[in-house]
């Protein structure tokens, strides 16, 4: 087993705002190793976007802070480094796609400008040479015609496009890790698919890694080796996808795969999860999924599931993983 | 006004016929002296059957959800006749209109921005009650909506709250019991559980589909989620640049796709089989992306993209053609 | 109706119905006297409030005569002792009458005058604002552009050459100021009508078959409404010192009714002997503006279901979803 390039461990977060603690990250636990394609699959709240946030070190504080845990990036820690040089590193060794590209990106700068910045900022070209490195990258992203539309303003782009933007500037200074927060949310399928496949290229390119952060199961069954699934801040299951979505071991996973329509499921009732996702504020007591469970009993009201290891490769959070296994 | 599913089945509750809206184009200023639209609809023609759900699909920008705002004269339509039994929507007036909207409702997308925020559950439910006073006394709707409540699985007690304290879903409950309120014959959806977590979406899918079983009502199902569209839907529109490329019976559309479009959208798709065939490698990617509605190309408006374009496609603009179970609009309708 | 009451309730939605209970957490409302005892400002605003109500009700017929008597050994006396009674406590003013005095009796003027003025423009300024906002375009450019000759002529100017041609008295006051003021509400109206008609659930009462009358009433008006209030407080102090502009060039209301614009008027002229004629009037202005504007953010919190909880018994604190 390589060295990971990026590991989370225990890593808590907090919200503290109107006399209200909102606990987004309950100790969060992930690892990926380079090269390879790992996506944290959760519900809104769940703390996969605040997850991205705090290994990038953009959560502002107050309200956010991070009361426990560490992140180490190719075995430095991330939390305790200088901010000077983490700022550094990133872009050069860790970059990030959002979901909202329009925002992201600066309205009153040409998007070639923009990119050539990159460069400028980190000393490795400039003048025509980050011009025109610049242009290459519009290229190599898929925009038609890269030396005109480098001149382009961020709304004068749609989505798809935008967010092709986007990625030419996390893949500019060559990061070896690349974290997408939900990359394709606010586009269409087919561009969905287009950004998908364009971001598997470029991965499998420069052997970059890529954490990809999704609601959406079937993106993840699509692209990702593994798979971490959240809920309620924790990473509730952790391994492989072919093995975790055939074959969930915790019951959230499970019940998420049921509720989804299938080709299989056509004509009946789907079976949805009851409720709503928990307030984070009020995360219930034992396990956080137990009001929502059908498989929760006693145990699970009171007492923190333990990690369970279901096959060498994968853990889940789950105090019925064996009937949960064997159901799915 | 009670229709039984028996006596209806074969008489459409709703017929559209080549529904067209252009927007006038805006932006920059008022002295362009182009009479520059944006043709967001473009010659719809559909029906719809008593209790049936037929399902409008496409991407953004398609034309879709103008077409939901036209039927419900949220938006005055530029041409074309919208019969509901029989009498047109777009030509009705003010009295008969509001008739129209007793038994044409609607459910809306967002279901933070669709409830008044500064009314109570009850005020929401019983507002349709307010606008058409005989159709519950006064002294009736207290229970009715709480009766309404457990019908889309809330609480009685809810009713004395107000939107704010209610997560996505169950706001999405309190709209669609507003909707029923008036015991409709349609319901346009709009898509009703895009905005929802994935979990609650199945929630919402199941209530929309209990209440058809016993209430009969006709749905069109407008999404761009094709799992679920085909998880609800009894009959499939395909909608592209604002026209239907491609309409049939479900089983028709997803199994013998026949529309270059139609295919690309459904190879798209991600799927959770993993043993299927159909990953990756025989994947359609589409090139580009839907040209602007402001500009679309001559003749068929999916040419640009389109893998199998011929000379003809440049030219003519193709229309819907084929059996009435499955027709299509394309040059190069492939039978699979 | 039938078909839905005949006891349609699943198992299934059984289940759900149990566990979306628990999202929500069971609270009462409280009553607003309530709300009004647990912020502090608020209820020290409205006690003040009631004050100057009790002061305009009986200020004039239990001090009017107190008011007026001369007492020249009292002449621009500093406040602050008992010697000449109690109601010398504040000090005399130029001609020795008592600050006080003078104070609660010019409170009725002063009220009545800059009350009924910011509620006729708020009032009709809404209406019109609402037209614009929602009728029609044409009529809507009309009203604009009426706001527009309002706002461009300067207002003082206007309430010269209109109380010059009529009689400048208490009711011609009022609708001078009113028209003066109105411009303001009738723009911030139509600002927000247009974009709360945009709003889907406006879309969705329509859909219901709602009328015009009936989405204005019913989902504008109760939006519009607490934005115009708090204006409203803001406006007050601006139309009384307004009304003592008036009065300064003589065409206000006039000596020997009093108004506390007036007292600031009259006691410019001593600002460097006796600086507390011109200032407790100005005071009394500031206070009762800066209670009202209290009192009217409370009341927009209040009247909206999303901040409420901020003014409620700590045990409902924030209830029911976070919708992260």
């Amino acid at each position: 087993m390589p060295d990971p390039i990026l590991e989370i461990d225990d890593l808590r977060i907090e919200f503290r705002s109107g006399g209200e603690i909102v606990h987004a990250a309950n100790g969060v636990s992930f690892q990926i190793n380079p090269g390879e394609t790992a996506a944290i699959l959760g519900e809104s709240g769940s703390g996969k976007s605040v997850t991205a946030a705090a290994v990038m070190r953009l959560l502002q504080s107050p309200p956010a802070f991070i009361t426990g845990g560490a992140v180490r990036f190719k075995g430095q820690d991330v939390l305790g480094m200088p901010i000077a040089k983490w700022r550094d590193y990133c872009g050069r060794e860790i970059a990030m796609v959002f979901q909202d590209a329009l925002t992201s990106l600066n309205p009153v700068f040409s998007v070639g400008w923009q990119i050539a910045e990159l460069f400028r900022a980190h000393g490795v070209a400039f003048g025509r040479d980050a011009n025109a490195r610049a242009v290459d990258l519009l290229n190599r992203v898929g925009i038609p015609d890269p030396a005109l539309r480098a001149k382009d303003y961020a709304h004068q782009f749609s989505g798809g496009m935008r967010q092709r933007v986007m990625i030419a500037m996390a893949i500019a200074l060559g990061p070896d890790l690349l974290i997408a927060d939900e990359p394709t949310t606010a586009l269409d399928v087919t561009v969905q698919a287009q950004i998908m496949e364009l971001l598997e290229e470029l991965r499998a390119e420069s052997n970059m890694a890529m954490i990809l952060i999704t609601h959406d199961l079937g993106v993840v069954a699509d692209v990702a080796d593994n798979v971490a699934v959240m809920y309620a801040g924790r990473v509730v299951e952790r391994g492989p996808v072919s093995e975790v979505l055939a074959r969930p071991g915790h019951a959230y996973t499970l019940a998420l795969l049921d509720s989804v329509p299938r080709a299989n499921s056509l004509g009946q009732h789907l079976k949805p999860i009851i409720g709503s996702p928990p307030d984070l504020a009020r995360i219930p007591k034992g396990c956080a999924f137990h009001p929502r469970c059908r498989f929760a009993t006693d145990l699970c009201r009171n007492e923190e599931p333990p990690s369970v290891a279901v096959t060498p490769r994968r853990i889940a959070e789950c105090h019925h993983v064996e009937a949960v296994f064997n159901d799915s | 006004m009670t229709v039984e599913a028996s006596g209806t089945v074969e008489a459409p509750v709703l017929e559209i016929r080549d529904l067209v809206k252009h927007f006038p184009a805006t932006g920059g200023f008022a002295t362009t002296r182009k009479t520059d639209v944006v043709r967001a609809v473009d010659g719809v023609s559909f029906i719809l059957r008593a209790g049936e759900t037929l399902g409008l699909v496409g991407e953004s920008g398609c034309g879709k959800s103008t077409v939901a705002r036209t039927l419900l004269r949220l938006e005055e339509p530029t041409a074309g006749a919208a019969l509901f039994h029989g009498q047109d929507i777009f030509t009705a007036t003010s009295m008969e209109l509001k008739n129209i909207r007793r038994r044409l409702q609607v459910i809306f997308q967002d279901p933070y921005a669709s409830l008044n925020p500064r009314m109570t559950v009850a005020n929401i439910i019983s507002e349709p009650w307010v606008i058409h006073p005989d159709a519950a006394p006064k002294a009736e709707r207290a229970d009715r909506v709480r009766t309404l409540l457990e019908n889309v699985g809330l609480r009685r007690e809810h009713a004395e709250r107000y939107p704010h304290e209610f997560s996505g879903g169950q706001r999405q409950r309190i709209g669609i019991a507003r909707a029923i309120a008036l015991n409709p014959e349609v319901l346009i959806c709009d898509e009703p559980v895009s905005a929802l977590d994935v979990s609650v979406q199945a929630q919402v899918v199941n209530l929309l589909m209990e209440i058809q079983e016993r209430l009969n009502i006709a749905y069109v199902f407008i999404a761009h989620d094709l799992s679920v569209v085909r998880h609800m839907s009894h009959r499939i529109a395909v909608m592209y640049l604002g026209r239907i490329v491609e309409i049939g019976a479900k089983d028709e559309i997803y199994n013998h796709p026949r529309h270059p479009y139609t295919k690309a959208l459904l190879s798209a798709e991600p799927s959770l089989d993993f043993s299927s065939t159909r990953k990756k490698s025989s994947r359609i990617i589409l090139k580009g992306e839907a040209p602007s509605p402001s500009n679309p190309p001559s003749g068929c408006p999916f040419r640009n993209r389109c893998w199998k374009a011929q000379d003809i496609c440049a030219h003519a603009s193709p229309v819907l053609e084929g059996h009435a179970g499955h027709r299509v609009a394309c040059y190069d309708p492939e039978f699979s | 109706m039938s078909r839905l009451t005949r006891g349609y309730v699943t198992n299934e939605l059984n289940i759900m119905t149990t566990a979306e209970q628990e999202s929500l957490i069971i609270r009462r409302g409280s009553p607003w006297w309530r709300m009004l005892l647990r912020d502090r400002f608020a209820l020290v605003a409205a006690l003040w409030l009631f004050v100057l109500t009790l002061c305009f009700l009986f200020g004039p017929l239990l001090f009017e005569d107190a008011a007026t008597k001369l007492n020249l050994r009292a002449r621009n006396l500093p406040p602050g002792s008992l010697e000449h009674g109690w109601l010398m406590y504040l000090g005399g003013d130029a001609l020795g009458r008592p600050m006080l005095a003078r104070l609660i009796v010019a409170s009725r003027n002063t009220l009545a005058i800059a009350l009924s003025a910011v509620f006729v423009a708020m009032i009709v300024g809404g209406i019109l604002g609402m037209i614009a906002g929602y009728v029609g375009r044409s009529v809507g450019h009309v009203i604009m552009r009426f706001a527009d000759i309002l706002q461009s002529f300067p207002s003082l100017l206007l309430a010269v050459v209109v109380l010059y041609i009529l009689e400048p008295n208490v009711t011609n006051l009022v609708i001078v100021l009113a028209i003066t003021r109105l411009p303001i509400y009738l723009r911030v109206t139509r600002a927000e009508v247009l974009e709360i008609r945009e709003r889907v659930f406006v879309d969705a009462a329509r859909a219901l078959g709602g009328s015009r009358y009936h989405i204005l009433r019913r989902h504008i008006t109760p939006v519009v409404a607490p934005t115009l209030l708090t204006i409203l407080t803001v406006d007050f102090s601006i139309v009384m010192l307004a009304e003592s502009s008036l009065s300064f060039l003589g065409i206000g209301i006039q000596p020997p009714e009093i108004t506390w614009g007036l007292m600031v008027a009259a006691g410019r002229n001593y600002l460097s002997q006796a600086w507390w004629l011109a200032f407790l009037p100005g005071l009394a202005i500031m206070m009762a503006t800066l209670s009202g504007n209290i009192l009217s953010n409370w009341l927009r919190v209040v009247s909206d279901p999303e901040q409420r909880w901020r003014l409620e018994d700590s045990s409902g604190k924030k209830s029911g979803q976070t919708d992260a």
